[in-house]
C-alpha cells in the first residue's frame, strides 16, 4: 500500500513543484510595463482587482487613451466610476477580446472607443508584443484561448504554446532581467488605467489642420472594420451604449474624420472628434502645454481637459448615477485622494 | 517532425502510453504504426523509398534464405544425394545465385542513395571538367530533396541482407516485423545504425512496464536536450559567426572556433542520439551505443572506435574486413611480403582498405570535396600510425607511457588533430578550409585572449560563460563515465532532495538557457513600450 502511494504521490508532487517553479519564473520573465510613461501592465493587472460590476464606463483604445483620459477626473466631477482598459498600440483584436473578458467581471453602461489605430492593418507577427501586453496578464479562460487561436491562425511564427506557456517565449530574457522584473504589478491605489505624465513638449497644429480637402478618401483597414463591427454588435447584444471618439493627435486628418463619421452614422453611434477645431476650442486645448510628446500623447493637463468634456457628455446623454456617496465606492474616494496628491503637486505651467 | 520540439516529446509520450496499455502481443504493432506515422508526418512523399528499400531487402533476404536452405540440405525434393563433384558444382551455382540477388538489391538500394546524394556532385564536377576541355554539353542539376534517414536505413537494411547472405542468421519471414526493424522511428533520423541480430528481437518482443527504464530513458532524453539546446545551439552561434566571416579574425580566434565546433558537433550529434536512445529505452528497447566519450581518445584510431561507433562498425564488418580478406588485397599483401618486408605485407592491405573506408565515410556524410578531404585526412593519419608503429614503439621504450602526463599528452594531441580535421567538415568548401587553416598558423597571436575579442564572436561574456559552464558539466559527466561510474544508476542511489534538485536544475537550465523559441529568431520581437 505504501509503495503504491509512493508511486502515485511522487510523480504528482514532481509535477506540482514543476508547475510552481514555472509560475514563479513566468511571473519574473514576463515583461512588465510598470514604470516610466507606459504602465500598461498595471492597467491590465489592476483591472481584475476592481470590485465586481462597479464600473459604469470602460474606455478602449491605444496609449492615446491611456494618456488622454483620466477616469478620476470624471469621478471627481460627476461621480461616474470608469476604467481605462486602453493599452499600448491596442490592436482591434485585443480591444474586442479584452472587452469580452471585461464583460465577465463588469456590467458597464457605456463603452468609449478611440479608433486611431483602426486604419492600420494588423500584422499578427509584428504586433505580437501589443497582443501580449494584455494576454500575458489575462488569466487563462475560454476567451483567452479563443484570442490565442485567432492570433496564431493568422500568424506565421507564433504558436499557442508561446502564449499558454509564456516562459517559452520569454526565457531568453534571462540575460537582461532588471529590478522591475521582480516587482509587483498591482497597486495599492489603482489609477484606473491612466498613465500620468507631467512634462510638456509644445506642438503646433499646421494651419490647414483638419480642413476639408479633395484628397482621396481613406477607409478603415479590414481588421479594423471587422473588429469594430464585432465590438459594436457585442455592445448592442449586451444593451451597452457605444461612443466613438478620436483623441487630438498630429496624425489625424480630415479623411480619417470623414471615414469615422460615416462609420458612426452607419452604426448610429455618436462620434466626438477632439481634433476638430471647435472641440479643441470648447475644451480649451492648448497644444503648447497639453502634449507630453509634441503632438502624440497628452500629458495629465491635456487629459483632464478632454476628460472633463467627455465626463459632461456622458453625464448629459446617459443615465449614469452619481455614486460619490455610495458606500460601495468608498475605496474610490480614497484612491481619488492618492490621484490628487500625484497630480496637484505639479503646477500647471 | 523535429526531434527537438514539443511535438516530438508529445509524440513519444503518446507512443509510450499506448505501448504499455495494449496487450503485449500487439506492442510491436504499436511501434510499427508509430514509426510509419512518424515518417508520414515528417515526409509523406519520401516514404515510397523507405518502403521500396524495405521490400527489396526483405524479398532478397527470403530468396537468399531459400538458396541457403537448398545449399544446406544439398538436394532438391525427392532426389538422391548428389556426388561430391556435383555438390561442389551446385555450391558454386548457389553462391552465384545468392551473389546475383545480393548485388542486384544492393545496387538498387545504394543506387537510390547515390542518385539522391551524389548525382549533383558528379554532375557539377563533370560539368567543370567539360568546361576545362571546352565541351559545350552539360549535365543538368536535379532538384532532389534527400529522403529522411536514407543514409541510415539503407545501410541498416544492407547490413541485414549481407548477414543473411553470409548465413549469419535466417531471414525474417514476417514483412511487417522486418519493416519495423528498418523504420523504427527513434533511430531513423540520425541512427544509431542497428544490427538485425541485436535489435529485431527486442522490437518484436513484449516488454513489461519497467519504471526504472522509463525513468532512465526520460533522464537520457533530458540530457540529450541539455546537450543540444544549451551547449550545441549556443556554440553554433559563435561557430557560425567566425566560419561565416573568417577573413575578419586572427588565427587564434579561428582556431578557437574550430575547438568550439568540436564541442558543438559532439553535443549536437550525441544529444540527438541520447534522445533517440532514451525514447527507445523508455519502452525497454536498447539501441546500439554510438558514442563513448570520443574526445578522451588517445589516437585517431581509437577516436573512430568511440565516435559514430555504429557507422565505424558497419564499415569495419561490411567493407574493411571483406576488402582485407579479398583476393586482390591478400595477393598484394603476399607480394609486398615477398618484395618489401613482412611488416609491409601486413600493413599495406590494411592501409589501402583504411583509405577506401575513410573516403567512403567522408562521402557518406556529404558529396563534396571537403568531406573527401576529411576522409583522406583521417585515412592518412591512421595509415601513418600503422606505418610508423614500429618506430613509435622503439621511441616509447624510453618514455614512461603509464603516466597521467603521457596519457594527457596523447589525448590533447588527438584532440588537436581532430580540431584540424573539423576545418574540412565545417568550412563551406575545401578551399575555404585550407585558407582558414593557413590563417590559423600565419595569423596567430595571443591578443584575442587579452582584448576581449573572444566575447565579440556572436556570444557575449555571459553567454560564453553559460557555454563554458555547460561544457564543463558535460566534461565532468563524461569523466565520471570514463571512470566507470554509471551516472543514472548512481544518481538513483542518492537521496530524494539531491536527485530532484539535479532533475529540476537540468529541466530549468534547458528551459532558461536553451537556444529555442521566438526570442532567437532573426525577426526578434523585442518587447518595448509603445
Amino acid at each position: 500500500m505504501r509503495k503504491i502511494i509512493k508511486k502515485v504521490i511522487k510523480p504528482i508532487l514532481f509535477v506540482v513543484i514543476f508547475i510552481l517553479i514555472s509560475c514563479i519564473l513566468t511571473s519574473i520573465f514576463t515583461p512588465k510595463l510598470i514604470d516610466g510613461p507606459y504602465r500598461t501592465t498595471k492597467t491590465v493587472a489592476n483591472f481584475y482587482l476592481e470590485q465586481k460590476n462597479s464600473l459604469d464606463v470602460l474606455y478602449l483604445g491605444t496609449s492615446l487613451v491611456e494618456h488622454g483620459i483620466s477616469p478620476f477626473t470624471i469621478w471627481e466631477e460627476y461621480g461616474i466610476p470608469s476604467y481605462s482598459i486602453a493599452t499600448g498600440h491596442q490592436p482591434p483584436i485585443i480591444s474586442y477580446y479584452f472587452l469580452v473578458e471585461a464583460l465577465k467581471y463588469q456590467k458597464p453602461k457605456v463603452i468609449v472607443l478611440d479608433c486611431n489605430i483602426y486604419f492600420k492593418e494588423t500584422d499578427y507577427d509584428e504586433d505580437s508584443k501589443h497582443f501580449r501586453k494584455v494576454l500575458d496578464y489575462m488569466p487563462l479562460s475560454f476567451t483567452k484561448i479563443q484570442a490565442i487561436l485567432e492570433i496564431t491562425n493568422n500568424s506565421e511564427h507564433q504558436s499557442a504554446v508561446d502564449y499558454l506557456y509564456p516562459f517559452a517565449r520569454y526565457h531568453s530574457r534571462w540575460e537582461s532581467l532588471t529590478e522591475a522584473d521582480f516587482q509587483k504589478v498591482t497597486d495599492e491605489h489603482s489609477l484606473k488605467g491612466v498613465d500620468i505624465c507631467y512634462e510638456s513638449f509644445a506642438f503646433e497644429f499646421p494651419k490647414n489642420y483638419m480642413q476639408q480637402n479633395d484628397e482621396e478618401k481613406i477607409q478603415l483597414s479590414e481588421s479594423g472594420k471587422d473588429y469594430l463591427d464585432r465590438i459594436i454588435k457585442l455592445c448592442d447584444y449586451n444593451g451597452i451604449s457605444f461612443v466613438l471618439i478620436s483623441m487630438p493627435h498630429a496624425s489625424w486628418n480630415f479623411q480619417k474624420h470623414q471615414a469615422l463619421s460615416q462609420t458612426a452614422e452607419f452604426y448610429k453611434v455618436p462620434f466626438i472628434d477632439y481634433n476638430l477645431q471647435e472641440n479643441r476650442r470648447v475644451i480649451q486645448f492648448n497644444s503648447k502645454y497639453d502634449y507630453y510628446d509634441a503632438g502624440d500623447h497628452l500629458n495629465i493637463y491635456g487629459a483632464e481637459k478632454v476628460s472633463r468634456h467627455l465626463g459632461a457628455y456622458l453625464h448629459e446623454h446617459y443615465n449614469l448615477k452619481d455614486k460619490r456617496s455610495d458606500p460601495y465606492y468608498n475605496a474610490w474616494n480614497n484612491d481619488l485622494k492618492y490621484y490628487k496628491e500625484l497630480t496637484l503637486n505639479e503646477a500647471i505651467p | 517532425m523535429n526531434f527537438i520540439s514539443i511535438d516530438f516529446i508529445l509524440f513519444v509520450s503518446l507512443v509510450v502510453l499506448i505501448y504499455f496499455l495494449v496487450p503485449k502481443k500487439l506492442q510491436w504493432v504499436v511501434l510499427l504504426a508509430a514509426s510509419y506515422a512518424f515518417y508520414f508526418i515528417t515526409s509523406l512523399t519520401m516514404s515510397v523509398f523507405l518502403i521500396a528499400s524495405t521490400a527489396a531487402t526483405f524479398g532478397a533476404g527470403i530468396l537468399i534464405g531459400k538458396i541457403n536452405i537448398k545449399q544446406a540440405t544439398g538436394s532438391a525434393e525427392g532426389v538422391d544425394q548428389p556426388s561430391k563433384e556435383k555438390r561442389k558444382q551446385q555450391n558454386v551455382l548457389y553462391k552465384r545465385q545468392k551473389r546475383i540477388v545480393l548485388l542486384c538489391v544492393l545496387v538498387f538500394d545504394f543506387g537510390m542513395l547515390c542518385v539522391f546524394k551524389y548525382f549533383n556532385f558528379f554532375a557539377a564536377n563533370i560539368n567543370s571538367l567539360l568546361d576545362v576541355i571546352s565541351v559545350q554539353a552539360s549535365i543538368p542539376r536535379l532538384n532532389l530533396l534527400l529522403p529522411l534517414g536514407i543514409s541510415f536505413y539503407i545501410f541498416q537494411s544492407a547490413g541485414y541482407l549481407i548477414d543473411v547472405y553470409r548465413g549469419k542468421y535466417a531471414p525474417d519471414r514476417n514483412f511487417a516485423k522486418y519493416a519495423l526493424f528498418v523504420s523504427f522511428f527513434p533511430q531513423i533520423v540520425q541512427g544509431p545504425i542497428g544490427r538485425y541480430d541485436a535489435l529485431a528481437h527486442q522490437l518484436v518482443a513484449s516488454h513489461k512496464f519497467d519504471y526504472t527504464k522509463l525513468k532512465h530513458g526520460a533522464q537520457l532524453i533530458l540530457w540529450g536536450l541539455f546537450k543540444k539546446l544549451v551547449i550545441a545551439d549556443r556554440a553554433a552561434i559563435l561557430v557560425n559567426q567566425v566560419f561565416g566571416n573568417y577573413g575578419q579574425y586572427e588565427g587564434l580566434v579561428v582556431f578557437v572556433a574550430s575547438v568550439v565546433y568540436c564541442v558543438q558537433i559532439y553535443a549536437d550529434f550525441s544529444g540527438g542520439i541520447d534522445i533517440a536512445t532514451g525514447a527507445a529505452q523508455m519502452m525497454g528497447i536498447e539501441l546500439a551505443r554510438n558514442f563513448r566519450r570520443p574526445y578522451f581518445s588517445r589516437s585517431i584510431s581509437e577516436f573512430w572506435q568511440r565516435w559514430h561507433i555504429t557507422l565505424g562498425a558497419w564499415m569495419r564488418d561490411y567493407l574493411f574486413y571483406p576488402m582485407c580478406l579479398s583476393r586482390p588485397l591478400t595477393g598484394l599483401g603476399a607480394y609486398a611480403n615477398k618484395k618489401l618486408s613482412v611488416l609491409a605485407g601486413k600493413i599495406l592491405p590494411a592501409c589501402i582498405a583504411t583509405f577506401v573506408v575513410f573516403i567512403v565515410i567522408g562521402i557518406w556524410h556529404e558529396a563534396s570535396w571537403r568531406y573527401i578531404a576529411y576522409g583522406l585526412y583521417n585515412g592518412i593519419l591512421i595509415s601513418l600510425a600503422l606505418v610508423f608503429s614500429p618506430l613509435f614503439d622503439r621511441v616509447k621504450k624510453h618514455i614512461r607511457t603509464q603516466t597521467f602526463g603521457w596519457r594527457l599528452f596523447q589525448t590533447i594531441r588527438t584532440f588537436l588533430l581532430i580540431c584540424i580535421g573539423r576545418f574540412f567538415t565545417r568550412a563551406a568548401s575545401f578551399t575555404m578550409a585550407v585558407k582558414m587553416l593557413r590563417v590559423t598558423i600565419t595569423g596567430f597571436n595571443y591578443y584575442p585572449l587579452l582584448n576581449g575579442k573572444l566575447f565579440e564572436l556572436g556570444l557575449n561574456k555571459i553567454n560564453s560563460l553559460v557555454l563554458i559552464a555547460g561544457t564543463l558539466v558535460l566534461f565532468i559527466v563524461s569523466l565520471l563515465q570514463e571512470r566507470g561510474v554509471r551516472v543514472r544508476e548512481k544518481l538513483g542511489e542518492q537521496c530524494l532532495l539531491f536527485r530532484w534538485a539535479i532533475y529540476f536544475s537540468c529541466i530549468f537550465a534547458i528551459l532558461i538557457f536553451g537556444i529555442y523559441g521566438l526570442g532567437y529568431n532573426a525577426s526578434d520581437f523585442i518587447y518595448m513600450g509603445f
